[in-house]
């Protein structure tokens, strides 16, 4: 479900566009889809669909997902490190501006972020979540 | 001719308004507990072990037309969002998010 949409982040977090967020990050390969594999340094970002309301859709063709971004960082001295700040910056120029046209047999789409704050982790990290939500408009 | 005079009470009708709002509010604040407490136990949602988190939820009254429902148990948060060691298993948004019609259509009855 939602590979498109998938699909969409991934290649565009891969093309030349994200070509900033991705020298932000420790490894060129520091956007995962749901779960970053162990091990994996600070910082880095995941992205997972939290909800796809159907009954919210105008008509068949409509979707609308919600995606959870996630960025992980370090944390100086018990705050959230500049950087984790900046590299949610990136993110959202990145994904609110280009995502979508990647995105297969969707006519029109657009943006909103729903919502945005900082939750300490418990490992010793900060993160910050973005929410979007995303109307696609399939072709008709 | 004869006259006719119209009154006007604003205050009666405000008064009115607010009472249905603040009713509506309070439904779809002890739905939507309800909904999320239901949820428990579902795929992709967090299994009922001590039973703790989910009896925690609450809807209450916070102001005038403002309901909130939450929670104060301290590992929700990680639930909802996961953390860099914890799977997420969010329980609260996308209960909202998928009973969002039924939620809007509380407010667009007739006052």
């Amino acid at each position: 479900m939602h590979l498109y949409l998938t699909e969409a982040i991934m290649t565009l977090y891969n093309s030349d566009d994200g070509a900033t967020l991705r020298s932000m990050l420790t490894t060129p390969n520091g956007m995962f889809d749901t779960e970053a594999p162990n091990g994996t340094k600070f910082p880095y970002i995941t992205f997972s669909v939290i909800s796809s309301p159907t009954d919210r859709t105008f008509c068949d063709n409509d979707d609308i997902p919600i995606v959870q971004f996630s960025c992980f960082g370090d944390t100086i001295k018990g705050q959230s490190s500049k950087s984790v700040l900046q590299i949610g910056t990136e993110l959202l120029n990145l994904i609110r501006n280009t995502l979508l046209a990647e995105a297969r047999g969707y006519t029109n789409w657009s943006s909103i972020l729903l919502n945005t704050f900082k939750v300490k982790d418990p490992d010793k990290g900060w993160m910050v979540v973005y929410e979007m939500e995303y109307k696609l408009e399939k072709t008709r | 001719m004869s006259k006719v005079r119209l009154s006007w009470y604003p205050a009666a009708f405000l008064s009115e308004v607010d009472r249905t709002i603040n009713r509506r509010l309070y439904q779809a604040s002890e739905e939507y507990e309800q909904l999320v407490q239901a949820s428990f136990g579902q795929a992709g949602k967090p299994k009922v072990v001590s039973g703790k988190l989910k009896e925690s939820i609450k809807s209450g009254k916070v102001r005038k037309n403002k309901y909130r429902v939450g929670t104060n148990v301290d590992y929700s948060r990680y639930l909802e969002y996961g953390t860099s060691r914890i799977h997420k298993l969010p329980f609260f948004r996308p209960t909202f998010y998928t009973y969002f019609s039924r939620f809007k259509r509380l407010f667009s009855g007739k006052f």
